[in-house]
């Protein structure tokens, strides 16, 4: 194979710079933008999945379709560029949202499970940030 | 070669437009839904157009479809650069025409190669990095 993987030899930390990442300095400045975007990316998911569990605690019918497309975005970009756990996560709750079983079980258990993964997702996030160069604490 | 990426989402166009040309050599037409897919597959005669799946406006299998029933497009290889995985959507991206799947996310120094094997009929389909 003529091509060396982007991800073969990421660090075992997320958001770690691998050796054959570092020569080719586009491609490191491009993770380094998309990293930082995951603020906001985080921000965005934070608000409609707490948009959804109040509509549900008003036993209304919450707006899956909108945290799908996010979800959606953020499973296939963040796993391009190297953060695995993050896109699985993010996969993970986006195909809940298309499974009946889930989003018509029990509204406290959905409520439950949205928590419980808002809370996953943002340590995930966390880690993440916390390795980039300028946020360590020396 | 000549490539139109279309593909809604930024972050992946950056990473796949310089993997593409860095790596492959190929010159990138970017699209950002599916009726300027239509528009740029016509006036830039691309040599291959990548296709995202959700995309705004008309999405990927529709935007497939229509290139397939124009005869300006219709011979242009359409390769579904997707994270909508389940088997029956990439049976149907086949059936209208697609030569081959590319699941999201992908690895972006293997992008060239893949697409390469999709065009030489070695391989049509590409699972997500795992």
């Amino acid at each position: 194979m003529g091509f060396k993987s982007f991800h073969r030899n990421e660090s075992r930390k997320e958001g770690g710079i691998n050796g054959e990442f570092k020569k080719m300095d586009a491609l490191d400045q491009l993770k380094a933008e998309y990293t930082e975007s995951l603020e906001q990316k985080r921000c965005s998911i934070v608000i409609v999945v707490n948009s959804v569990i109040r509509t549900i605690n008003e036993k209304e019918t919450p707006d899956w379709s909108t945290l799908k497309q996010l979800l959606h975005k953020v499973a296939g970009s963040s796993g391009t560029y190297g953060f695995k756990s993050l896109s699985e996560s993010a996969r993970a709750l986006e195909n809940k949202t298309d499974d009946p079983a889930f989003i018509t079980q029990n509204p406290d258990a959905v409520r439950d499970a949205l928590q419980q993964w808002l809370l996953r997702f943002n340590l995930q996030i966390d880690e993440i940030m916390e390795s980039l160069p300028e946020r360590k604490v020396a | 070669m000549k490539i139109l990426l279309a593909e809604d989402d930024p972050s992946i166009q950056s990473i796949a437009t310089l993997a593409l040309t860095k790596l492959g050599g190929h010159k990138i037409v970017q699209a950002f839904d599916g009726i300027e897919t239509l528009a740029m597959a016509s006036k830039e005669k691309p040599d291959l157009i990548l296709l995202d799946v959700m995309m705004p406006n008309l999405n990927g299998f529709e935007t497939c479809e229509q290139l397939k029933a124009n005869p300006q497009t219709k011979n242009i290889p359409v390769i579904f650069l997707s994270a909508r995985a389940q088997a029956h959507e990439i049976q149907h991206g086949m059936s209208i025409g697609a030569k081959g799947y590319i699941l999201k996310p992908f690895d972006p120094m293997q992008l060239h190669a893949q697409i390469e094997k999709v065009l030489k009929n070695e391989e049509n389909h590409f699972p997500a990095l795992s």
